[in-house]
């Protein structure tokens, strides 16, 4: 009798003790690891003049104002401050993710924002050239500490645009 | 002719020392934000609350973007003291994350020095207080022979 209970108080003193590890075991990663993120990323979007993924502008008159939205998301696991350049060029202007497009800045918005937030900001743009395929990019910079200025962080987006003479009357 | 050269050197040199000078009020407002980042950045990396502070920082872009664009030297001269005032807050945030962080460390290790001693307890006194508090809590029965 007293043997089945010696048996029965281990079985029960391994469950809890395997409880109390592994209650021991979240406790201390979630300390560790709490507000770490693995794949630190930044997002940058344009969206159209109604705040929605399309509707974007194709044909332009010299001069023609015209409002589009400028997302970006830090998900860098640190506050980030950003700079986004427009940049206007055409077909044989090039950008990529490597490089930035070599070409004046057409206009430039600044932010700072933490990690998990977000920032949504329209801007009011106008075209004093006619040309047809313009190609309006807007990149993504952000302040390196390190380098004390602001480095091109990869990320771009473009429209293409024609703009043309007003009508004469 | 000459009044009206002297005039325009006059109107010239006047005009162009207040440009340098609001570009250079515009300049200033951008190497104090870029300081004022870095100040927000290492207080975030000691663990405090920079929510606020950067608030004002966004707050101070704003009045530059403003004052670049409307040549505001008022917008201006607001940013930047915007940006001083977060470059003087920085530090203390920074501090008082630190210590917050410190007391989280220390309840960390305690809760973790709790769940090791209530271990320990279970371990070596788990039987011995089961079966008392099994015979406690029965006390009152009555066993029919």
């Amino acid at each position: 009798m007293e043997g089945e209970g010696l048996i029965v108080d281990e079985e029960v003193m391994a469950v809890v003790l395997a409880v109390l590890v592994v209650v021991g075991f979240f406790a201390g990663s979630q300390t560790l690891f709490a507000g770490r993120v693995t794949e630190p990323f930044s997002e940058l979007g344009v969206l159209g003049p109604k705040m929605k993924i399309g509707d974007y502008p194709r044909e332009l008159i010299v001069g023609e104002p015209f409002t589009l939205y400028l997302y970006v998301g830090n998900h860098e696991g640190k506050v980030t401050y950003y700079a986004v350049l427009a940049k206007l060029g055409n077909g044989t202007t090039s950008v990529s993710a490597e490089e930035p497009m070599n070409v004046p800045v057409f206009s430039r918005y600044e932010v700072v924002l933490q990690n998990g937030k977000n920032w949504t900001r329209p801007v009011t743009l106008s075209i004093e050239k006619p040309g047809v395929n313009y190609r309006l990019v807007f990149e993504l910079w952000v302040y390196s500490e390190d380098a004390r200025d602001f480095e091109y962080h990869e990320r771009w987006c473009q429209l293409w645009l024609n703009v043309t003479k007003p009508a004469v009357p | 002719m000459d009044s009206a050269l002297l005039l325009i050197s006059a109107f010239l040199i006047i005009s162009s020392g207040l440009a340098s000078g609001e570009f250079a009020l515009e300049e200033k407002v951008r190497l104090e934000l870029a300081e004022a980042f870095v100040a927000v950045a290492e207080a975030e990396r000691l663990g405090g609350d920079v929510s606020e502070l950067v608030d004002e920082l966004n707050q101070a872009l704003i009045l530059l973007e403003k004052g670049e664009m409307r040549n505001d030297e008022v917008r201006l001269s607001e940013a930047l003291s915007k940006v001083k005032d977060v470059i003087a807050r920085a530090p203390v945030v920074g501090q008082g994350g630190l210590a917050a962080m410190q007391a989280r460390t220390v309840q960390s290790w305690l809760v973790v020095s709790v769940v090791v001693a209530l271990g320990v307890i279970v371990w070596r006194y788990e039987s011995r207080i089961f079966w008392r508090l099994w015979v406690r809590s029965k006390r009152g029965w009555k066993v029919k022979a």
